[in-house]
């Protein structure tokens, strides 16, 4: 397996093809106070460039613990790890740091927005973390959340928006800095059907738009035909990848 | 991002406010208990510290503080006069005695009598009349607050005005003119203050054999203090203090021999550890309430030196904004404040002590919030 660390700029998006994700045996235990949990037990996984990969499987059976491990927030026990060709646990805290921030944008299930900011300043955040001026942001700003359709929410606090929009202004937050990969837990599962799949279609657009790689955990089988592929995981493990229509099939 | 973590905290309203109340509270509970304990610290000593201009203090050797008075033998004034390194000597009269208002209403008051030529410890702030009025015959200055209060005058149609120059009064029968009034600091007795003339106090006091409170001494130029202390032992078995020894030791026997400062000194304790305790609660419960906030910062790759100083920001500026509104708070009271009743002296050492403890209020509490902030599994984000 070759790895190109090269692979492509950010803004144009990465090439087509190309590993934008490359783990090898991965493996993960949580210790607890009766002992240690293993949660991953040696996963094998590509995910290419500019691709949409959903990781799906049953509860527990790892995919928060390993999408965890893809975006460097936590640290593998053994095996490989690759993002865009850079081992996250082998950079200094520092560099790890700004690893995430310049290349890797978060969904998560609880939106985990900041209630006390308003919607624009929230959605400012990653470009602010990276010294980008606030006039400059909040210009940015505006125009991802324009990109979500709600620029005319975006002096609005968090709590005074529907969750569907809420979680749009958190992919808004996710793709404002132009990151080459995001990963999202769940982003659908605490919205209705009609609006997960208006939230999964969004990410789509804005991924395809932008050559962005795209990581979803996600149990909601309605959403599964927004894959280009879907990775089975049981046990700590990937069982299978295929197209969505074979995972159609699965029980997830 | 340091505007960012101001906005976090500030739109949290809830918890703003009752962050800088509480902070704000602790600052005025503690410096309104501080100041008062200065105020009191004060009281005990202030009679030594406002007679400025001389440089000892002569007393009964079984003298033990500022109003532990032994009278003395007016001769006493010569022989301290003769001994080698003085330049001068004057005697002081330090007493109590009833004045009688013309309505029959009597009051206990405090008698001071200067020395009859040099007029050394005259009270500092005239408000009616002018000094040299003191050696007018049967002449006596009142404290302006207690010719307001307990010595205000029959205003002849069953009411009182306050006393003024012209009034008389009866001190032990003798007859006495107002001829001034003068604001003085309140003393521990806090009983009216009368000032007259040494003889005159004489006059005035039941005739004992003896009636000299202290020797005032001021030292020439050269002399061994040392060396006039002892002879002044030795020879004439009196005791000399400095001025600053007979203050620090008369606030040494207050403290001491009296549970109000004592208590006082406890209070002002409790008020911090209580205030302290709340204010520096309230802010930790900000930081432990906004955890899962910072971690998603972190996980965004806001690096730990970027968090620390977004919690600095927030606890610095809670604390400056609590600690300005409450020592602007005391200091509006202490401005506004007319009644001699509650006393409350704001020193600057003692604004500069508060801000030092509600910073070490706010960075405590701050610390240990981060500490939780920066242990935090960034994978908590997920869950
Ligand atoms: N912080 C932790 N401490 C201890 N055990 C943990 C921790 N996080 C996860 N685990 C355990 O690790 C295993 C994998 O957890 P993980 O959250 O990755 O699963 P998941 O596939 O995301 O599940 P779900 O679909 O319910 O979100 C589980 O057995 C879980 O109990
Ligand atoms: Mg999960």
């Amino acid at each position: 397996m070759t790895v190109d660390a090269t692979a492509g700029d950010a803004t144009a998006g990465d090439a087509v093809g190309k590993d934008a994700v490359l783990c090898r045996g991965l493996t993960k235990s949580y210790s607890t106070p009766s002992g240690s949990v293993p949660a991953l037990r040696g996963v094998d996984l590509d995910v290419r460039a500019r691709e949409i990969l959903f990781l799906v499987g049953p509860s527990g059976c790892g995919k928060t613990t390993l999408i965890s491990l893809i975006a460097g927030v936590l640290r593998r026990d053994s095996g490989q790890c690759l993002i865009f060709g850079t081992d996250l646990d082998t950079l200094v805290p520092r560099e790890a740091t700004s690893f995430r921030r310049d290349n890797i944008g978060f969904v998560f299930q609880s939106y985990n927005l900041i209630p006390s900011l308003s919607v624009q300043d929230n959605v400012m955040i990653p470009l602010l973390l990276k010294n980008v001026p606030q006039p400059e942001a909040a210009k940015e700003a505006a125009k991802a959340l324009d990109a979500v359709g709600l620029g005319v929410h975006r002096d609005k606090m968090p709590s005074q928006l529907s969750g569907g929009q809420q979680q749009r202004v958190a992919v808004a937050r996710a793709i404002v800095h132009a990151p080459r990969l995001m990963v999202c837990d769940e982003p659908t599962s605490a919205l209705d059907h009609t609006t997960g799949k208006d939230v999964m279609k969004l990410l789509r657009s804005l991924a395809r738009d932008r050559g962005t790689t795209l990581i979803v955990v996600t149990h909601d089988q309605r959403i599964f035909d927004f894959a280009d592929r879907i990775a089975q995981m049981d046990d700590g493990r990937i069982i299978g990848v295929g197209t969505a229509s074979a995972a159609q099939g699965l029980d997830a | 991002m340091l505007t960012i973590a101001w906005k976090m905290l500030a739109g949290d309203r809830a918890k703003y406010f009752a962050i800088i109340l509480s902070l704000c509270f602790t600052t005025l509970l503690i410096t309104q208990q501080g100041a008062t304990l200065v105020a009191i610290f004060r009281s005990t000593t202030i009679f030594v510290d406002q007679i400025n201009g001389i440089d000892m203090w002569v007393t009964d050797p079984k003298s033990e503080y500022v109003d532990d008075i032994k009278a003395m033998d007016d001769i006493v004034v010569a022989r301290v006069r003769s001994v080698p390194g003085v330049s001068w000597a004057v005697p002081l009269y330090k007493g109590s005695i009833r004045a009688r208002l013309p309505d029959g209403r009597a009051e206990s008051v405090q008698l001071i009598g200067l020395d009859d030529s040099t007029l050394i410890g005259a009270p500092g702030t005239i408000t009616a009349g002018s000094l040299p009025d003191l050696l007018v015959a049967d002449s006596v200055f009142v404290d302006a607050d207690s010719a307001h209060g307990r010595l205000a005058y029959p205003d002849g149609s069953g009411g009182r005005r306050d006393l003024r120059v012209g009034d008389t009064l009866e001190l032990n029968d003798h007859h006495a003119v107002v001829m001034g009034l003068f604001r003085g600091e309140k003393t521990f007795a806090s009983t009216p203050v009368l000032y007259t003339t040494y003889d005159r106090a004489k006059a005035f006091v039941p005739s004992e054999r003896k009636l000299l409170s202290y020797v005032l001494v001021k030292l020439k130029p050269d002399a061994d203090i040392a060396e006039v202390k002892s002879v002044i032992s030795q020879n004439l078995r009196l005791l000399a203090r400095t001025k600053t020894e007979f203050s620090a030791e008369s606030l040494r026997w207050y403290i001491v021999n009296t549970s109000v400062i004592l208590n006082m000194g406890l209070s002002a304790v409790l008020a911090f550890a209580i205030g302290g305790g709340i204010a520096g609660m309230t802010f930790y419960n900000f930081m432990l309430d906004n955890q899962r906030h910072f971690a998603v910062l972190r996980a965004m790759g806001a690096s730990p030196g970027l968090l620390v100083r977004m919690v600095m920001l927030q606890g610095l500026g809670v604390t400056l904004i609590g600690y300005g509104l409450g020592i602007g708070g005391v200091a509006a009271f202490t401005l506004l404040n007319t009644s001699s009743d509650i006393t409350l002296r704001l020193t600057y050492p003692l604004v500069g002590a508060v801000a030092a403890i509600i910073v070490l209020v706010g960075t405590t509490a701050g610390s240990l919030g981060l500490r939780q902030v920066l242990r935090l599994d960034p994978g908590v984000v997920f869950k």
